[in-house]
């Protein structure tokens, strides 16, 4: 059937009406890159034309393709350009494979088009923007792992390069509210994630599930299979809680990571780019897809020194008021499990405490931080009865904390941070 | 709590408490569903169970339950009545748990499975407590100690010296008599009577808010006895149900409050089939 309303991605070469971020994933998709195949809405789309637009996107492709809704993305002409990404400055939307939310959704990305920050952005950096943005529709895939890689590359050969993964879709490290596990050419031992969401496309019968339900998570192989609760959904996605067994367990391989630096190298080639920046999703098949592919418009940052920045503060309850700063040192309530027993003057680290603790909290430590409970959890009961600072539901990042580091407990503002 | 999910309400220890036994997260939701019932003689359940570990509460059902007992707890005779009545509900426990451990060394199975029933009833009055985590009005405590006391952090200093329990919590409990555990709770003691005496002359002068903060003072201390004697109650609980197990050869994995209030007396044995979680 012929389209008028709308493009496939491999056809949009029109930079003006398809945008930066379609023009180039299609010249991608033309030399056989892996990128998720999708429609394009171009720029002077009228807005009465986007409902007959979302019936091209309702019948294109296998249905089953659609099983976890679609994805509208922005692709303003400006976007991706070498002076200027526009990283999350445009708008990008899911939405389940239903008329009405995804009319929504692509109207919400053209929305963003005419917000104030577009302009304010644009003006910093010394660019004339044109009014409108394309919008790029694609089945949302549903990943094992998605995150970021920036590299420099001469002569098709890759100088530095930095990466970052989580599990599920890249949200999380894209909108800076988490960390991913971070790798970098200067160094083969990549710092570890502190995922607290994963964030998943869901089905039809998942986003109907009421939270607490289990979810399965794409894997990859050799990797055994993993679940993960359901927290919340809305909007298309679903929040989990990320399993247990991933804080223990790297989300990348190092051949993974590799092949993922040797697709950025070609990226960066085919777009005749000597920097790039590329989003990418690997697929539970073990497979790289390119969502999106652009100039770097600043300098790859050193390799941090730290898994945590010296300006790190975790933010938790206030339990037992006072501030108390000393070495840290983990505390488990596993009665069975043997730690060295705590210095004087420790910063204790821990979920909760149990009995077990008594020891501990009798050699006149400096601060309790914990990752659990409230006001009333014991951990803050006891430290108050003995008058000491103590912080309580801290981010559960806190317990990697390397022992003998030392850390300041604000017992009155609820925080925990690095002196 | 989960977050607000299309008007419902989500409590899950299936996901708070993930090594727990189906009896250990069927002591939780039957207790939180009943928590009205216990605490304020209301008969509204708070939600209903999914399933075990899980109970759903409608969020206009949260919002009026609440919004009733947080009426009730600015109540001084409702206060004084609720800490007098949960005071005997934990002795009522200790009691029949007692009597557990007398059947237990006497080897009388049917003295231990009576003793064990009316415990298992008596705590889950106990356990309905377990709610002060999360349930207490504490926004509008914060605010009118914040007025009363002139800045946010003076209000939040005193809410925690307030949340003192009246007995060494159950960490210190375990200590030796060398450690001398009530002069190390001496100095929060005083800090707890001293922010009592500070809101209370605070207040002075305006009758209802008077006994408003005579409430929240004494609410405050009674959360905190609340928790750490229910926890003992309820380890105690749990041990004389595993004693049950063994003599009865009952899966101690597998049982539920059914099967020790005598709801379901053949419950799921050892060898009936593997349960996966030993």
């Amino acid at each position: 059937m012929a389209r008028t309303r709308t493009i496939t991605l491999r056809d949009a070469t029109d930079r003006s009406r398809y945008g930066g971020k379609a023009t180039a994933l299609a010249t991608l998709l033309r030399h056989g890159l892996p990128v998720p195949d999708g429609l394009v809405i171009p720029v002077d789309l009228p807005d009465a034309q986007i409902a007959d637009a979302v019936d091209d996107a309702l019948t294109w492709g296998a249905p089953e393709e659609a099983v976890h809704g679609l994805i509208a993305r922005s692709s303003a002409p400006a976007e991706d350009g070498a002076q200027a990404s526009f990283a999350g400055v445009y708008a990008s939307r899911f939405a389940p494979a239903e008329p009405e939310a995804l009319v929504d959704a692509i109207q919400h990305v053209r929305a963003s088009a005419a917000t104030p920050a577009i302009r304010a952005y644009a003006a910093r950096r010394g660019i004339t923007v044109l009014p409108g943005v394309a919008v790029l529709l694609q089945h949302a895939i549903r990943p094992y792992a998605s995150g970021v890689l920036a590299a420099e590359i001469d002569h098709r050969t890759i100088h530095r390069w930095t990466l970052e993964a989580v599990h599920g879709l890249a949200i999380p490290i894209v909108s800076g509210t988490q960390r991913g596990e971070r790798h970098h050419s200067d160094s083969e031992t990549p710092s570890p994630a502190a995922q607290t969401e994963i964030i998943l496309p869901g089905t039809a019968t998942e986003l109907h599930q009421p939270p607490g339900e289990w979810i399965a998570l794409p894997g990859i192989d050799g990797y055994p299979p993993r679940r993960a609760k359901l927290q919340t959904s809305g909007a298309g996605l679903l929040q989990l809680y990320p399993p247990d067994t991933d804080h223990h367990r790297a989300i990348l391989t190092t051949a993974l990571r590799d092949h993922l630096v040797e697709t950025a190298a070609i990226v960066a080639t085919v777009l005749h780019q000597d920097t790039i920046d590329i989003e990418w999703a690997v697929t539970p098949g073990g497979a790289i897809q390119i969502l999106q592919a652009r100039p770097l418009t600043s300098p790859i940052p050193e390799q941090p020194a730290l898994t945590h920045k010296a300006s790190t503060i975790w933010k938790g309850i206030p339990a037992a008021p006072g501030r108390g700063t000393g070495p840290a040192h983990h505390l488990t309530t596993e009665v069975s499990q043997t730690t060295d027993p705590a210095p004087d003057g420790a910063v204790i680290l821990c979920d909760n405490l149990g009995t077990n603790a008594l020891d501990a909290l009798l050699r006149n430590p400096a601060g309790i931080a914990a990752t659990r409970g409230g006001t009333l959890s014991h951990a803050a009961i006891v430290a108050r009865e003995i008058g000491i600072p103590c912080a309580t539901a801290l981010p559960d990042d806190l317990l990697t904390i390397q022992a003998g580091t030392l850390i300041t407990i604000d017992g009155t503002t609820g925080t925990a941070e690095f002196v | 709590m989960e977050p607000v999910w299309n008007g419902l309400l989500t409590c899950d220890y299936e996901r708070t408490r993930p090594q727990a036994t189906p009896l250990e997260w069927d002591l939780y939701t039957r207790s939180l569903i009943h928590w009205p019932l216990v605490l304020m003689n209301d008969p509204q359940p708070y939600g209903q169970l999914r399933r075990a570990g899980i109970v759903d509460i409608p969020e206009p059902v949260h919002q009026a339950v609440t919004g009733r007992w947080h009426a009730r707890l600015r109540d001084l005779d409702y206060v004084v009545d609720l800490t007098t009545q949960t005071a005997a509900d934990r002795h009522a426990v200790t009691i029949a748990l007692d009597s557990c451990d007398v059947a237990r060394r006497d080897g009388d199975l049917p003295g231990l499975t009576a003793t064990l029933e009316t415990a298992t009833a008596a705590f889950l009055r106990v356990n309905a407590t377990h709610i002060v985590n999360w349930l207490l009005p504490e926004v509008r405590w914060e605010q009118l100690l914040t007025n009363l006391l002139g800045s946010r952090d003076n209000a939040l200093t005193c809410l925690s010296a307030l949340q003192l329990p009246t007995e060494p919590g159950h960490i210190l409990a375990t200590a030796t008599a060398e450690t001398d555990v009530a002069s190390r709770r001496a100095p929060a003691a005083a800090r707890r009577e001293a922010w009592t005496t500070a809101v209370l002359l605070a207040a002075a002068g305006n009758d209802p808010m008077l006994a408003e903060v005579r409430a929240l003072a004494t609410v405050l201390g009674w959360a905190a006895d609340s928790e750490e004697r229910r926890k003992e109650l309820r380890e105690r609980l749990l041990a004389a149900a595993r004693a049950w197990c063994d003599a009865t050869d009952a899966d101690p994995y597998r049982i539920t409050t059914k099967n020790l209030l005598g709801e379901d007396r053949h419950g799921p044995h050892q060898d009936d089939h593997p349960s996966g979680r030993h």
